[in-house]
């Protein structure tokens, strides 16, 4: 049944390039995201096996909590996105809805499987999809850009199917329920976890590995740069967490990610300081968010993996406000140089005002949803070591400071340059969808913690999970 | 059989090499092809039995073919895997030639505009 | 901790509401006499500027070092694909040890 959603999108993908008609692309979109609504909205754990073929030997889709919210979320960007995009993308535009409807695929493959290497497949679509959508624009940086993001990629890629590979060698099925029985925390079984940790850990953009976010941030057109930042990254942090805590149960991985949580948070937010291009500095912001993210997740108590996937929430909504109204300011301007923008504020006052909710919520103020997010962060981190809450408070106090500086360069100030346009429709209305989001969430986030229980009480019980897997009735 | 282990992870490490230190970008294609090319070897060489034959069931008893043949799952792994492969390097070397017609080098360590 | 949010969030904008109408009544009880006169900048005339982002936060960037940590993202593909490799192996350390 789920795969109704996955076939009207392949279709859609492939009718785009013959018959020339973006509707399609944009239509199948949103078709997935109330396909997935009406999906989330039944009561139980479906696990859905293709061709009859039953769990511990074909593959399985699992319709879990932890997938279902991470698919609800994708889809819901990605329609916002392809809907941003009909005004922003000039050239090709048939090609790049091609593209986007793949990375949709990708998205939810990732999110909706039970199979080890069925992830790592819909990972090399999502991944193969999003080279070419960096490579887009086809001028110099984004050409740089690219095949530097491509070599990184595959090569970490490759890592992971190393890891997969031995996995396999050791213990001989490849579900990922089957493998939560057969594990055990051997040292052959920990190498297969480093080398599979290590793998992700690029899509994810925790410290050694964030290089190539503020390089690919820039070349990309912004829809896609969007999408990069908020989806992508939340996707590969979605499959540690799913490998670390369904696959190989409680093994004591928490301290290393807690120290790479903080060592990202402390160089995401000092390497923003320094950025002269707006855009370089919104992706240090992303790795900066990415390190609370893991800090949270690392503590591994129940209030704390809320904490880290609530704020995993708020940071895919932020950060696509950010690129999305900034796209705008680059629509009408045409320079990323934050030189030579200033006092574009008093000519498009709506957009300065959803890029300042951007900022604002990213840097914590009250009134708004990162303001929750980093509450229960800082009440999680407090019940293990008050240093970790004193650097996570510092650093959020860092990420205020740059956001100071982005919104001061941009938007005040005395204006060289003249809008002659008019913003249109079609990239205004995404952009204060997710503002009056972020707004809601901020002054109800009774709401959002709502949507993420069920993703919490997934993750921590994997006994549940191996049940509904191996033991249920599958459909 | 070791020898195939030991031939794999020497692959890998001379891919790695290559990739990490030659600074042209088709080397570093090559690199990632060789790369990918060890790793088949691993999965296929995980799943090999000595004397078996290969896992295509013709008429026979399902129990004496199972017990006959080499594992099957992981050659399937791999032709899935030889298929990625062939679209990245295809998507790399496609980028490559809009790179040297904008750079006109093939160098990376001269194709950085980027950086800071 | 979520119980009496609504309480603190309405606390929180009742006390913006209340400082922005103090500021407005401040203003209306203040009528300057005489005429507007230019602003004065040491001598010259006033010359609208905006921010520029180079030297924004200069004197923190430099007493902290953070040039030097700009310098280490180098740019090179090559020095990137050390770092990656380096931080697998220590992933992969770290895994087994801790």
């Amino acid at each position: 049944m789920i795969t109704i959603a996955i076939s009207v999108l392949f279709l859609a993908a492939f009718l785009v390039l013959v018959l020339k008609k973006d509707m399609i692309a944009i239509s199948a979109i949103v078709f997935s995201f109330f396909f997935l609504i009406f999906i989330y909205l039944a009561p139980e754990t479906m696990v859905f096996a293709f061709s009859g073929w039953n769990p511990p030997f074909g593959i399985v889709w699992v319709l879990d909590g932890l997938g279902l919210f991470m698919a609800l979320l994708i889809t819901g960007i990605m329609s916002l996105t392809a809907i941003y995009s009909v005004k922003y993308i000039k050239k090709r535009k048939h090609r790049y809805y091609t593209l986007l409807c793949l990375l949709t695929i990708g998205l939810l493959g990732i999110s909706l499987t039970g199979d080890i290497f069925n992830m790592y497949v819909f990972f090399e679509l999502m991944s193969v999809s999003s080279y070419a959508l960096v490579a887009f624009l086809l001028n110099k940086e984004s050409t740089e850009a690219a095949f530097k993001y491509l070599v990184v990629g595959s090569l970490s890629s490759s890592f992971l199917l190393l890891g997969i590979a031995m996995l396999y060698g050791l213990a001989g099925t490849l579900n990922m329920a089957d493998l939560a029985t057969k594990v055990y925390g051997g040292p052959a079984f920990l190498v297969v976890l480093g080398l599979i940790l290590g793998g992700l850990s690029l899509k994810s953009a925790i410290v050694p590995f964030h290089f190539w976010l503020p390089d690919v941030h820039p070349a990309a057109p912004s829809p896609v740069s969007a999408l990069l930042s908020s989806v992508i990254v939340g996707s590969g942090v979605y499959m540690m967490i799913r490998v670390i805590f369904t696959v190989f149960g409680i093994v004591s991985v928490f301290w290393m990610l807690i120290l790479l949580g903080l060592v990202t948070m402390i160089l995401g937010g000092l390497m923003a300081l320094i950025q002269k291009d707006a855009k370089r500095l919104i992706a240090y912001s992303t790795v900066s968010q990415i390190g609370y993210i893991f800090v949270a997740i690392g503590i591994g108590t129940s209030l704390g993996v809320t904490a880290g996937l609530f704020h995993l929430l708020n940071n895919i909504l932020l950060k696509s406000l950010l690129f999305m109204s900034f796209g705008i300011v680059l629509w009408h301007t045409g320079t990323r140089d934050m030189n030579r923008l200033g006092g574009i504020g008093k000519q498009m006052p709506w957009v300065a005002f959803c890029f300042g909710v951007g900022a604002l919520g990213t840097a914590g103020v009250p009134p708004l949803n990162g303001f929750a997010s980093k509450w229960l962060i800082y009440m999680a981190t407090w019940q293990v070591s008050p240093v970790i809450t004193a650097i996570a408070i510092i650093v959020s106090a860092i990420t205020m400071a740059y956001y100071i500086k982005v919104f001061s360069c941009i938007f005040m100030g005395h204006s060289n340059i003249k809008i002659v346009n008019k913003t249109p429709k079609m990239m205004l209305i995404p952009v204060i969808i997710i503002t009056i989001m972020c707004i809601v969430i901020g002054i109800f986030p009774q709401i959002g913690i709502m949507f993420v229980e069920p993703a919490t009480n997934a993750l921590l019980n994997q006994s549940q999970y191996i049940n509904a897997v191996l033991g249920g009735s599958v459909i | 059989m070791i020898e195939l282990y030991l031939t794999s992870g020497l692959m890998m490490m001379l891919a790695v090499y290559c990739i990490a230190m030659k600074p042209n970008l088709i080397k570093k294609i090559i690199g990632l092809a060789i790369f990918t090319d060890a790793i088949h070897l691993l999965l296929i060489t995980i799943g090999f039995r000595g004397n078996g034959i290969p896992p295509i069931m013709t008429h026979e008893n399902v129990n004496t073919f199972a017990q006959l043949s080499v594992d099957p799952v992981p050659q399937a792994l791999v032709l899935t895997s030889i298929v990625i492969s062939i679209s990245i390097t295809a998507l790399a070397l496609g980028i490559s030639i809009i790179a040297y017609r904008h750079f006109n080098t093939l160098n990376t360590e001269e194709m950085n505009r980027l950086k800071g | 901790m979520f119980e009496n949010w609504t309480l603190f969030i309405g606390s929180f904008m009742g006390f913006i509401l209340l400082g922005f109408l103090i500021y407005l009544i401040g203003n209306r009880s203040f009528r300057p006499e005489g005429k507007k006169g230019e602003t004065y900048t040491c001598g010259e005339p006033f010359q609208k500027v905006s921010v520029t982002s180079d030297n924004f936060y200069q004197a923190i960037i430099e007493s902290m070092g953070l040039n030097r940590l700009r310098d280490v993202h180098t740019g090179n593909l090559s020095d990137y694909v050390i770092w990656m490799v380096v931080g697998i192996v220590m992933i992969v350390i770290m895994v087994l040890v801790i």
